[in-house]
């Protein structure tokens, strides 16, 4: 069977294609103003790479925010449910996961899984943006470092700063204050690696303490991975291309039940 | 927006002239409206239904209530007994308002972070929306934090009565505090209409109400046995209604509808394919913001019980009369009104638990939905309590977290769709 | 008249105050002889039967001691023996055989073990007639008064004390020393019991001891008897069933209340702690609104009147159980105004 998954993020959209259960195929974009034509670009991009026409698609599940704004046929699941049939499908090196947390460009989830893969509980943030890769993207802006840096910057440090402040924006000119203070930026981005790990905990901790499938555009920092594990007492798991789990799930059930 | 009574004009001119009173009332009708219109876009309603969107339509409106002979006694909550505003010849209007333009007026007045809904009521008042424009006097219970510091904002506005309400609902040492404020109530009643409230009148009214509940009991048992019969925004619109509709005709609309609902349940006596019955609990949802429940129910599920002051719990307690006395009467005023209230305003909520125990139990369902409304503490806290029992009972659960604005929509409607896809399993995600 | 709980326990009430006061007439049985009581000569004991209060009976219709003031000095005996209290006093005074006793104490205790204190409620005589006084008051509109939690374990302690002192008492003056004492002791509760005044006097019959001012025992007998019954009456009057909490003859079976076939149980999810059986229970029981964690909820002071079961307003919240099958349970009746 062949199916196609495009998880439309508000910050970006990714495509997989899967045929008979492989990777075909995958693609990523930035979502920009209009969801549906970018949907349309990375479905075709990935198509490209799996050497096939829409045509050929036997169904498409969209997810996402955007999720409903496609027109082509396609059903739609939320990104929830999606992110937990990936995480089930790619699962730990070492066993089925039971917590997955996915840190998106523009909001967070934590998700509570049961022993068949379904979902058992789920918490989300949506509305605040400490506790999402947007926060991230600003303090890579201010500190000027390029975001796929911060992890290994924050590797360096030598004495974590403490951030107070609970809102982006005052984080913004905490940041700004400590710079000026002489706080060098290895501490900084450690302080805020330690800061945004502490908000996906207090999500984490309403669900129960359990090793951590960490994906989303976020996990690829390594330095909120070893903030959480910290944190948590627990390993976390980063598996190869997070940001693709929710997209791959979603054309999973497009395949059919697990 | 029908004309506002001179003497309330005159005594807010001053406050009302800060506010641009017409386009907020003119907003909150737009709302309603809208709502209405989308409700009533649902296919296969039930035609007694009319009647209640009327009603709903007209105490929006404020459309004539009460009259110089029969004043209109607002209230909130479900604390004051209505039998007894009826029997002393007044006219009883639950104020309690769900609009969050009227919310936003408070903001001048109240402190932001004030439970919505007290601000929305502080709001419809001050501007004189729907049916606060007709009201002699409000009388508000100190139940929450928000109701307890309402009426020294109100005062400047109304007449306003304090109804104390202890913590603990207790029978053995609350049942004195109960009974006197219900006299208190009654008393102040007897001043405002200048007449005493006799014997035969508080009988007569207590019957009349307690064919109310009688009537609205057979619709919560119809829906028991045919939970697909009425949706759960058609019964909100019905329990709604009651907050200031004249009794008789309420009773009687709803023997209409039941007996419309009862000739529909023999052609379609089970339930549809699919069907999701869930429980709802948590803050009131109140008339017209009923987001929560049109995000609900256009997701696929239905809402099949519910334990809302705005809705079953206002109405399911009987006046239960032991002693046809004067005292025997009140007695069982007080212990309604009080002593079976589930409010998460009183300490213990083992009785509100289990009430969604039983109900999920009752009416089979899928599973419990919370409406927390931001800012409120007393649910939030019964919400933890709760979703500990249920988690130990694998009952599947869903907190959401919202005020009385529209725009958080989208975010409401993903986390619904994700707990629906949650307890409908996966295997066939619904058309987009 | 609607069919109700109240109905049938008024109706079984009737019935069973017509036939254990009454029935003496009705019923035709062998005649054993009249006058004393044969096993006066028979069993050898020093019982002077010319006490304040003995008089001469017929043998009963039926043999046995029903729990409930189902009082021994009724015209031509009625349906059964006489209350417990008369079983206990007068076998500890005449040191009767335990192969006669126990079989009398053995049903006894068989029929309170199968439906408790439903006879105190149901079928004792003294309290039909107390809840004619209560439908009186009912009638004038007269409201009740709430009895404390302290006063009513004061009327339990009470109870105790009466029914041990009588016991006491009753096995003193059966020492042949003391024997003296019979006239005066003999059945020491039935000298002051208002069901002993009520019934005979009902039935149309003496009422055997009626206060007097004879002698110092006479005098204080007179004044508690009449406080006794005046107890009764004003406690009917005012209070429902006040009299109930101190009865010692409902003493002994309150015991076996809690335990037994009968049960009155809640399912605690469905309470919603209204407080509405605790307001129409004629004993106060509180319990009923508050306890949720177990679901039996029979104690001792549970007559089985089922006013709660009959008033409370969820369905299946609260129902009685016999042998573990249901009878009956809660559910909202449409008013009745009356």
């Amino acid at each position: 069977m062949t199916v196609a998954g495009i998880d439309i993020g508000s910050a970006t959209t990714k495509a997989v294609i899967s045929i008979d259960g492989e990777v075909a195929g995958k693609a990523i974009l930035r979502s920009g103003v209009n969801p549906k034509e970018t949907a349309e670009a990375v479905l075709s991009s990935a198509l490209g790479q799996a050497r096939i026409e829409k045509s050929g698609l036997d169904r498409v599940v969209t997810t996402g925010y955007g999720r409903r704004a496609v027109n082509f046929g396609a059903d739609v699941v939320t990104e929830i449910s999606a992110a937990a049939r990936g995480a089930f499908f790619l699962g730990y090196p070492w066993g089925k996961p039971k917590l997955v947390v996915d840190l998106g460009g523009q909001d967070t989830k934590v998700i509570l899984l049961d022993a068949g893969g379904g979902v058992a509980d789920f918490s989300m943030n949506d509305k605040c943006a400490a506790g999402t890769g947007r926060f991230l993207e600003v303090m890579a802006g201010i500190l000027e470092v390029p975001l796929d840096e911060l992890g290994s910057v924050s590797q360096r440090a030598t004495a974590p700063v403490q951030i107070n402040s609970t809102c982006t924006v005052f984080a913004e000119s905490e940041v700004i204050s400590l710079i000026a203070r002489g706080t060098t930026k290895e501490d900084i981005v450690a302080g805020l690696h330690a800061a945004i790990a502490g908000r996906i905990m207090t999500m984490v901790r309403q669900m129960g303490g359990y090793d951590i499938f960490f994906c989303g555009g976020g996990a690829r920092n390594s330095g909120v991975c070893r903030a959480l594990e910290e944190l948590l007492g627990h390993r976390v798991y980063v598996p190869p291309e997070p940001q693709f789990v929710v997209a791959l799930g979603a054309a999973l059930i497009a395949a059919g039940p697990a | 927006m029908t004309d506002i009574p001179r003497e309330f004009d005159d005594r807010y001119r001053k406050h009302r002239e800060r506010l641009n009173v017409s386009s907020i009332a003119a907003e909150y009708e737009q709302f309603a409206e809208n709502h209405l219109r989308s409700i009533r876009s649902v296919p296969g309603r039930p035609v007694s239904m009319a009647c209640f969107e009327e009603a709903l339509l007209s105490s929006i409106r404020g459309d004539s209530i009460g009259s110089p002979e029969k004043p209109v006694v607002g209230v909130y909550c479900n604390f004051v007994p209505d039998e007894l505003i009826h029997a002393a010849g007044a006219v009883p209007a639950r104020l309690c308002s769900g609009s969050p333009s009227a919310a936003t007026v408070a903001e001048e007045y109240l402190p932001r972070d004030v439970c919505p809904v007290v601000r929305s009521c502080f709001g419809h008042i001050a501007v004189g929306a729907g049916l606060a424009k007709r009201a002699a006097v409000v009388v508000v219970p100190a139940s929450c934090d928000g109701k307890r510091k309402l009426p020294g904002f109100l005062r400047d506005y109304l007449d306003v009565w304090v109804v104390d309400i202890p913590g603990r609902r207790d029978y053995a040492t609350d049942m004195q505090v109960w009974l006197r404020e219900t006299k208190l109530v009654r008393s102040r009643l007897e001043a405002l209409t200048g007449r005493r409230i006799s014997y035969d009148d508080l009988r007569e009214s207590i019957i009349l109400y307690h064919r109310r509940t009688e009537a609205f009991r057979d619709l919560v048992d119809l829906r028991m046995r045919y939970p697909h019969i009425l949706s759960g925004r058609d019964f909100m619109l019905v329990t709604n209604a009651s907050f200031a509709f004249d009794v008789r005709s309420w009773t009687d609309a709803v023997r209409a509808l039941l007996g419309e609902l009862k000739r529909q349940a023999q052609e379609k006596p089970a339930s549809p394919a699919g069907f999701l019955p869930l429980v709802l609990t948590g803050s009131p949802i109140i008339w017209p913001n009923f987001k929560m429940l049109s995000i609900i129910e256009e997701a696929g599920a239905a809402i099949v019980a519910d334990t809302l002051c705005s809705g079953t719990q206002r109405l399911f307690d009987p006046v239960q009369v032991d002693e046809w006395t004067d005292e025997g009467m009140m007695r069982a005023l007080a212990l309604r009104y009080f002593s079976a209230s589930l409010c998460p305003c009183f300490s213990d909520s083992a009785d509100s638990i289990d009430r969604v125990l039983e109900l999920v139990q009752d009416y089979s369902a899928r599973g419990v939905v919370s409406h927390n409304l931001r800012l409120c503490q007393l649910i939030d806290m019964e919400t933890s309590r709760l979703r500990t029992v249920l988690r130990d009972r694998g009952i599947p659960f869903l907190g959401i977290h919202t005020d009385l604005s529209q725009e958080d929509r989208e975010q409401v409607k993903t986390r619904v769709e994700a707990f629906l896809e949650m307890i409908g399993g996966v295997s066939e995600p619904y058309g987009g | 008249m609607r069919l109700t709980i109240t109905f049938w326990r008024r109706f079984t009430q009737v019935v069973c105050f017509a036939l254990l006061v009454y029935s003496g007439f009705i019923f035709v049985r062998s005649g054993r002889a009249a006058g004393n009581d044969s096993r006066a000569e028979t069993d050898g004991s020093n019982l002077r039967v010319s006490s304040i209060l003995f008089t001469g009976r017929r043998a009963p219709v039926i043999d046995a001691y029903p729990p409930g003031a189902v009082c021994y000095f009724v015209k031509d005996r009625g349906l059964v023996k006489g209350c417990n209290i008369f079983l206990i006093s007068d076998a500890l005074t005449r040191r009767t055989p335990l192969s006669l006793v126990l079989p009398a104490v053995l049903v006894f205790i068989i029929l309170s073990f199968l439906v408790g204190r439903l006879w105190c409620g149901w079928v004792c005589p003294l309290g039909a007639f107390g809840d004619l006084i209560d439908a009186i008051r009912r009638r004038l509109r007269i409201r009740h008064a709430k009895i404390s939690d302290g006063a009513r374990q004061g009327l339990r302690i009470a109870s105790y004390t009466t029914f041990f002192a009588t016991s006491g008492l009753s096995f003193f003056i059966g020492l042949r020393q003391f024997s003296y004492l019979q006239k005066y002791l003999y059945l020491p509760f039935c000298e002051i019991c208002p069901a002993r005044l009520m019934c005979p006097v009902v039935a149309g019959g003496s009422p055997g001891f009626a206060g007097g001012f004879a002698t110092t025992a006479h005098c204080i007998f007179t004044v508690l008897l009449y406080g006794l019954l005046a107890f009764f009456a004003a406690g009917f009057m005012a209070a429902r069933r006040v009299w109930c909490h101190f009865c010692p003859i409902g003493l002994a079976t309150s015991w076996f209340n809690r335990g037994g076939m009968l049960e009155l149980r809640k399912e605690g999810t469905r309470c919603n702690r209204c407080g509405v059986c605790v307001d129409v229970c004629p004993m106060g029981c509180t319990h009923i609104r508050d306890e949720k964690e177990s679901e039996l909820l029979s104690r001792h002071e549970c007559i089985y009147c089922l006013r709660c079961v009959e008033f409370c307003p969820k369905k299946k919240c609260l129902r009685l159980n016999f042998f573990g099958l249901k009878l009956v349970e809660s559910w909202l009746r449409p008013v009745k105004a009356h």
